[in-house]
């Protein structure tokens, strides 16, 4: 198997993954009316590919991911959000996923909440004043409880493609 | 490490986060989010519950700015007032929600034989009561101006068709505020929260207050500094609107002249009146009404209020007070020199 | 097995870590909320000053547009005067309640009472 071409068409199936996963969580109604909290499902497919393709893969599908579903469903103002949040999340991904010292569960947690974090930061930047930072300790919350979600799923995935 | 610790642990993590979650939403609930800006020429405080009340502040000032910038104003380019001026004496489409607005102040100056004209604005600029040096106009330039004002020189047409005769100028300025109040309702309804927004001093309250009393809104003293209440109405849902002779004018030879302009006379109106409020069903509705019967004075105010089943407030020159049956129960007097009387 | 224990405390420990700084979060801004008294001082959107309400404060607050005579004394906030063409800056009521404010159209000026003792009317008309 020529494993260029493979890693290619893999990776495209991971950027589609990933989209619909931003897609279909258009389609959910916000189920906790707090602004910034999602369940973050694409970020399940960024943990495959951090813990089968390496950081480097990772970063790429993120960011392209994040661009991509920009333009096509959450606009330009999100599209800043996702990506302050998405750069601090992944970087502490791989940091703590590179110590060994935690499991998948863990690394997801750490990358939500570090997601919530870095939305507010850019929020902060746009919306008038540092009153967002309000916001942060519910989101600490809630980044814990979708991280340990998305952490568990991805668990999963990492096991069951692990052939691929 | 024992199975045991690991269940101990995860349920001491569950219930510290179920406290703070609990926590926050009952501080996020409870708290009041208030902000004063200036935004549409006037003065916007929000005062808004419940927890997406941040959110909902940022998409109703983006409302507002879209009304001051691209509807109502008539001073910006490009606003679509300013381009039906532009057109008077054509026949021209407007947009929905302005043919839905212009349709519904018309209602009301019929039902007022004309006390509100959305038409006065060749008047509003000769007496230039909010620019810098304002005096008493000529009576003969009065007299000509008056010849360009008048509810009935604007035509509706069907497919939201209007036009408007040569020379009339369309000044919403009675009526945006309230306009604004019904806009900015809709998305307090849609981010699911509660409060009270008030447009330069045309209040909308939407929701119930989390403590579950009922709102308390403060009617302007009209002769004491601004900010300071004669009488207090409590409400439950609702838009309340106050037009008086004291917001802006100018005083020449001791005589007060004011922003509200009588269009029969060309005249600041001359009712015995120092402010009206009315409370309705719409801020639309409520800003009309105010304006209308400040200009018509309590006798005749009365029946148009009631025409349009909304509640009102006068208070005359000599401090009385008046009001309606609907809300008697409702309003309390916090000033002693103000004094409740039966309409005559 | 051993490492992979190792592994679920040090998640455990993260979590709690997360928590504690989330509950000290929640801490922190019920106590801010209401401990301070703040007189906040906005021109054109943008806040500019920001002092106590007990401090005793005489000063003239230079806009773009004017000037305004910010006067804060014994727990109470006034403009004294101001070179605004309406001056209803002037003529408005002393605040010190939390959300109540003083506003000066001509010079996009806005002085808010943040935090403190709450009023009795929601809003009033004008």
């Amino acid at each position: 198997m020529p494993s260029r071409s493979k890693n290619i068409a893999y990776l495209g199936i991971m950027l589609a993954l990933a989209m619909i996963a931003s897609y279909i969580e258009t389609l959910i109604p916000v189920f906790v009316a707090v602004p910034g909290v999602k369940l973050g499902l694409a970020n399940a497919v960024v943990m495959l590919l951090l813990y089968r393709k390496g950081w480097r893969t990772a970063v790429v599908i993120s960011f392209l991911r994040i661009v991509l579903s920009g333009f096509l469903f959450s606009g330009i103002v999100m599209m800043v959000y996702s990506f302050s949040g998405a750069a601090l999340s992944i970087i502490v991904m791989v940091l703590l996923k590179k110590s060994g010292k935690f499991s998948v569960v863990g690394v997801s947690v750490a990358g939500g909440v570090m997601h919530n974090a870095g939305q507010i930061l850019a929020a902060c930047f746009f919306v008038e004043n540092a009153k967002m930072f309000y916001y942060l300790p519910v989101l600490i919350v809630s980044g814990i409880l979708t991280g340990a979600i998305i952490g568990i799923l991805a668990g999963i995935l990492i096991k069951r493609l692990s052939q691929f | 490490m024992k199975s045991r610790k690991i269940i101990l642990s995860l349920i001491v993590a569950a219930v510290v986060m179920g406290i703070a979650v609990i926590a926050f939403w009952g501080y996020e609930k409870r708290e009041s989010y208030d902000v004063t800006e200036t935004a549409m020429s006037t003065v916007i405080s929000y005062h808004l519950f419940g927890i997406n009340k941040k959110e909902a502040k940022v998409k109703m000032a983006a409302i507002l700015d879209w009304l001051e910038n691209e509807k109502l104003s008539w001073r910006k380019e490009k606003t679509e007032v300013a381009n039906i001026n532009e057109q008077a004496g054509n026949k021209i489409k407007v947009s929905p929600e302005m043919y839905g607005w212009l349709k519904k102040v018309q209602a009301v100056s019929k039902d007022s034989k004309g006390a509100l004209d959305i038409t006065v604005s060749p008047l509003a600029r000769l007496w230039n009561i909010e620019g810098e040096r304002p005096s008493v106009p000529a009576v003969n330039d009065i007299k000509e101006c008056l010849k360009l004002v008048g509810y009935e020189r604007l035509e509706f047409f069907s497919n939201e068709q209007i036009r408007m005769e040569k020379g009339t100028g369309l000044d919403l300025g009675a009526v945006g505020k309230g306009i604004a109040c019904d806009e900015l309702t809709t998305i307090m309804r849609e981010c699911n929260v509660a409060g009270t927004v008030s447009v330069g001093g045309s209040i909308a309250v939407v929701g119930e207050k989390p403590d579950g009393s009922a709102w308390k809104l403060g009617i302007q003293d009209p002769r004491a500094n601004t900010g300071e209440a004669m009488g207090v109405l409590t409400m439950n849902e609702g838009f309340l609107s106050t037009s008086g002779d004291y917001e802006k004018y100018f005083v020449e030879n001791g005589v007060r002249y004011h922003h509200i302009l009588d269009p029969h006379t060309g005249k600041p109106a001359d009712s015995g009146l120092t402010s009206v409020t009315i409370a309705a069903g719409d801020g639309l509705t409520s800003d009309a009404l105010s304006t209308a019967c400040f200009v018509l004075g309590a006798d005749e105010g009365i029946k148009l209020a009631e025409k349009y089943k909304a509640e009102a407030i006068f208070i005359d020159n000599d401090r009385n007070v008046y009001v309606t049956n609907g809300i008697r129960e409702n309003f309390k007097i916090i000033k002693d020199d103000y004094h409740l009387e039966d309409f005559k | 097995m051993q490492h992979k224990n190792s592994i679920i405390r040090n998640d455990i420990f993260l979590i709690l870590v997360l928590l504690l700084l989330s509950a000290a979060g929640f801490t922190i801004l019920l106590f801010t909320r209401h401990a301070g008294k703040n007189v906040e001082v906005f021109v054109d959107g943008q806040m500019l000053y920001s002092y106590s309400l007990s401090d005793t404060v005489n000063e003239v607050i230079n806009t773009k547009w004017g000037e305004n005579h910010l006067v804060i004394e014994e727990g109470k906030v006034f403009i004294l005067e101001a070179d605004c063409p309406d001056k209803l800056c002037v003529r408005q009521k002393e605040i010190d309640k939390n959300g109540e404010s003083i506003v000066c159209l001509p010079h996009k000026l806005v002085v808010s009472v943040t935090g403190g003792e709450e009023r009795e009317i929601d809003a009033i008309t004008k």
